[in-house]
């Protein structure tokens, strides 16, 4: 399966143009920017700005499941669904990354995207995977 | 805190970069020194760290099915494209 969707993986991205949009750091950090709600962090005229509303409360850390019981899947399910969700681009990344454990550089190199590039994608695809997780663990905002 | 002080609305932008260690000397003593202070960054941090390895966890059988066909139908069209 591995060496099929590697195949698979490097052809579908070349077919959809994947490609190194060749964006500067700042474009890609600006791009990166807002995978959290900025409800949750502190405004520009409260006292720390920026930083969360309340960090001794939240986030919190997610509770641990029971190991080898049928609750251990599930997890694991609500994440699948949510990597369904993911834009294409992000869930190419993210499931090579995470699912099929690929190496960052060897990413790069089947979509022919930067390393920032893949970071981006990968951090956002994360991101939208740990919120939906947060929420069915009952520890959301 | 100082000026130097990084937020956590930056900081929780970071977490992959910090992860593959990809952040620059000066940002990752930042990103470390806050990381020290606040208890929900460290969670944020650590919730990353649960969201890769569950999403590890997802096996070959469970890829979407539509997904797996969009790959492969992707696929075969490359291979009666090219001849050799």
């Amino acid at each position: 399966m591995r060496t099929w969707l590697f195949t698979v993986s490097i052809n579908i991205a070349k077919k959809r143009g994947i490609k190194d949009r060749r964006d500067t750091d700042a474009e890609i950090a600006a791009l990166a920017g807002g995978t959290v709600d900025p409800a949750l962090f502190r405004g520009p005229d409260e006292e720390w700005p920026g930083d969360w509303k309340n960090g001794k409360e939240y986030p919190r850390a997610f509770p641990e499941t029971p190991e080898g019981s049928v609750l251990a899947d599930e997890p694991v399910a609500v994440a699948r669904a949510q990597l369904d969700r993911l834009p294409d681009r992000q869930r190419i990344v993210v499931t090579l990354r995470d699912m099929l454990g690929f190496e960052s550089g060897e990413v790069c190199e089947m979509l022919e995207i930067s390393a920032a590039n893949q970071r981006v994608l990968l951090h956002r695809g994360r991101a939208a995977v740990r919120a939906v997780l947060e929420s069915y663990l009952g520890v959301g905002p | 805190m100082t000026d130097d002080w990084m937020t956590c609305k930056v900081l929780v932008e970071l977490v992959t970069a910090y992860s593959e260690d990809a952040l620059d000397r000066d940002t990752r003593a930042r990103f470390e020194a806050h990381l020290e202070k606040c208890d929900g960054c460290r969670n944020y941090l650590e919730q990353f760290g649960v969201t890769a390895r569950t999403l590890g966890r997802i096996r070959d059988e469970q890829l979407d099915p539509a997904f797996r066909a969009k790959l492969l139908a992707a696929f075969r069209d490359r291979s009666r494209s090219n001849s050799y």
